[in-house]
């Protein structure tokens, strides 16, 4: 047993207050020690949130189930660097959108800056309307955005889905938080154009 | 502010994120202008739509996800927390201090010391034998000093510690 073990342990035996066991900050803790009931449960609270996120990288249920896996992967072997000052799954993002550049699902150059013109282009056509979403069909925003680049996939799923603050997203892509705001606005508006070119509101 | 300022300010004005001035700027915007009023509705309207559209992870997702866990070898945390070394090591320095105090006097090089603190005399053992009770309890002492005050700093240390470099490293 390491020295650090030891004294790992007598701190525990001193801490008085026994931490809540379903507590995210326990389970980190107890997963960092190699507890892998812990991380279990780290992975069931947070399985719907990254599988979704893949679904919408990958648009392919089995190849989002692979994607998932490496990443819940991924953050096992990286967990005991994991300082929890981040939400944990905010921090499972970050590797999600990694596992998608090592994919080439995305590419980082997409995000590089949105002054540079066409990094990300603006939606082709004229300036969509800017009331429609309201009219629209659940199911028919969904679809639509599919249709979308992968880089306005990943930043609207992560602020309308995901619910993530820009200073998350700023943190899970790398990139300034003025560029986070201005993918996503012009991520909302190539939505309005795919939805508008799809045929107005049904 | 223009329209297409606030238009911008949106999202975050209906989560209730932007700075106080920010939001009255906002909403003294919004009761003025009829477009942006729309706009506003919009864009409350949108999240609500996508709420709850995410699909049910697949039941078997789990099970693959923690059978890929379990047959990875666990790794344990980088070793990182240099006070908590240089405390041990004050801890180890007076264990073989101990020791050596012992072997010391066992050749009578230090007899005073011997004569002062020599609980094995009061037991009328050999010389040799009074040497190895004096060198173990100066290690027992030696290790019941340190580990505590290592222990002590090792939680101060988890408590207050900010980390810098994890999140790059993934
Ligand atoms: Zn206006």
């Amino acid at each position: 047993m390491s020295a650090m073990a030891i004294a790992r342990q007598l701190t525990r035996s001193w801490t008085p207050q026994a931490a809540p066991v379903d507590d995210e900050k326990t389970l980190v803790r107890r997963g960092q020690a190699g507890d892998n009931d812990a991380f279990a449960r780290l992975v069931e609270r947070n399985q719907m949130g990254v599988y979704n996120l893949a679904l919408r990288m990958t648009r392919d249920p089995e190849e989002a189930v692979d994607l998932t896996q490496e990443t819940f992967l991924r953050a096992w072997r990286s967990l005991p660097g994991f300082r929890a000052e981040a939400k944990f799954s905010t921090w499972l993002y970050r590797i999600a959108y990694n596992v998608c550049l090592s994919r080439r699902i995305v590419h980082p150059s997409t995000f590089a800056d949105p002054n540079a013109a066409d990094s990300i282009p603006m939606p082709e056509g004229e300036e969509p309307p800017a009331v429609i979403l309201r009219q629209e069909r659940r199911e028919r925003v969904v679809a639509a955005m599919h249709r979308l680049t992968p880089a306005y996939r990943l930043v609207l799923d992560l602020y309308y889905w995901r619910d993530c603050t820009y200073e998350e997203i700023a943190a899970i892509l790398d990139l300034p938080m003025g560029t986070v705001k201005t993918h996503l606005f012009r991520a909302k508006a190539a939505l309005r154009t795919v939805l508008v070119a799809e045929g107005g509101a049904a | 502010m223009i329209c297409t300022d606030i238009a911008a300010l949106l999202p975050e004005y209906i989560r209730r994120r932007l700075p106080a001035a920010q939001e009255a700027a906002v909403r003294a915007h919004l009761s003025g202008c009829p477009a942006c009023a729309a706009a506003y509705e919009d864009e409350l309207a949108f999240g609500a739509k996508v709420r709850g559209t995410d699909m049910p992870a697949p039941p078997a997702l789990m099970a693959q996800v923690m059978a890929g866990v379990r047959a990875e070898p666990h790794q344990a945390a980088p070793y990182r927390v240099r006070a908590l070394d240089f405390v041990l090591a004050i801890g180890a320095a007076l264990a073989v201090g101990g020791l050596v105090f012992g072997l010391l006097s066992l050749w009578k090089i230090s007899p005073l010391f011997t004569d002062l603190f020599d609980p094995g005399a009061l037991l009328g053992g050999s010389l040799t034998v009074r040497a190895i009770i004096l060198a173990a309890l100066w290690a027992i002492v030696g290790l019941c000093v340190s580990l505590p005050i290592a222990a002590t700093m090792h939680a101060a240390i988890m408590r207050s510690r900010r980390a810098p470099v994890w999140w790059s490293r993934l």
